[in-house]
């Protein structure tokens, strides 16, 4: 799903119900807050056919609020320290970005 | 009514696995913490390392006098954590000593035998994953056509 643009400044407004502030870290450059939606989803694996849920940190920002080069970059949430090591995945309309995000 | 032999030796087998124990087992990893039978939904990551085991066929053959039973008795073991093929051969060595901590289970069964693992696998996202199946076949014997004795 993705938000239209009022829509957007809405969900990811400061001090919004469904957002969590995150200090942003672009390799490089000083850190700065921005905005994030962070949930935790879960994907099936299964080593040797044993199925298991493996939870992983997951945050939406606006993909104005980071770089386009952002491999590397690191996001402070609650205390956590997260990575960002795969390529952000955009919506539709481009005004969101998804980050699987990694502790290591 | 009483339980099948079988049943009594797989509650002996369950008991057996959840006392894998750091403490006091001695144990390498609390595997028994989080022991499942015959668990059909999948683990959550935050219920490892867990063990599932099923007892799967049995063989059975009469020998003087008795019903011999062969039981395949398969162990799930999953774990994760960044150190993960030297964790799976700890929680492999766990299970196997605890299993032979005594073959009769009380005197159950006859023997124990341990016929070894499948290769084990490992699956890398946040976290490595992973998993092995061991097998083991435990015999025990009944009388002919009586489940319970």
């Amino acid at each position: 799903m993705s938000l239209d643009s009022d829509l957007t400044d809405v969900f990811y407004a400061a001090g919004s119900l469904f957002v969590t502030p995150a200090a942003y870290t672009h390799v490089g450059s000083a850190a700065v807050t921005i905005q994030v939606i962070f949930d935790r989803p879960s994907r099936p694996v299964a080593p040797q056919g044993i199925e298991v849920e493996e939870y992983y940190p997951q945050a939406r920002v606006r993909a104005a609020d980071i770089n386009a080069s952002c491999i590397n970059d690191s996001l402070v949430i609650a205390g956590e320290t997260y990575y960002i090591r795969h390529p952000p995945e955009l919506t539709e309309d481009g005004l969101e970005a998804v980050l699987n995000l990694s502790k290591v | 009514m009483t339980d099948p032999k079988r049943q009594t030796l797989i509650t002996a087998i369950d008991t057996r696995l959840k006392q894998i124990l750091v403490s006091p087992g001695g144990y390498n990893y609390n595997l028994g913490s989080s022991v499942h039978e015959w668990r059909s939904t999948p683990l959550d990551d935050s219920e490892l390392p867990a063990v599932i085991y099923r007892d799967l066929e049995e063989v059975v053959s009469v020998t003087v006098g008795k019903h011999e039973h062969r039981m395949l008795l398969e162990i799930e073991l999953a774990l994760s954590g960044a150190t993960v093929p030297a964790t799976m051969r700890k929680g492999i060595a766990d299970i196997v000593k605890a299993l032979g901590v005594d073959l009769t289970f009380g005197g159950l069964a006859e023997d124990t035998e341990f016929e070894g693992t499948e290769a084990i696998s490992i699956i890398q996202n946040e976290r490595r994953i992973a998993g092995v199946i061991l097998r083991f076949i435990v015999t025990y014997l009944t009388n002919p056509f009586d489940p319970y004795a």
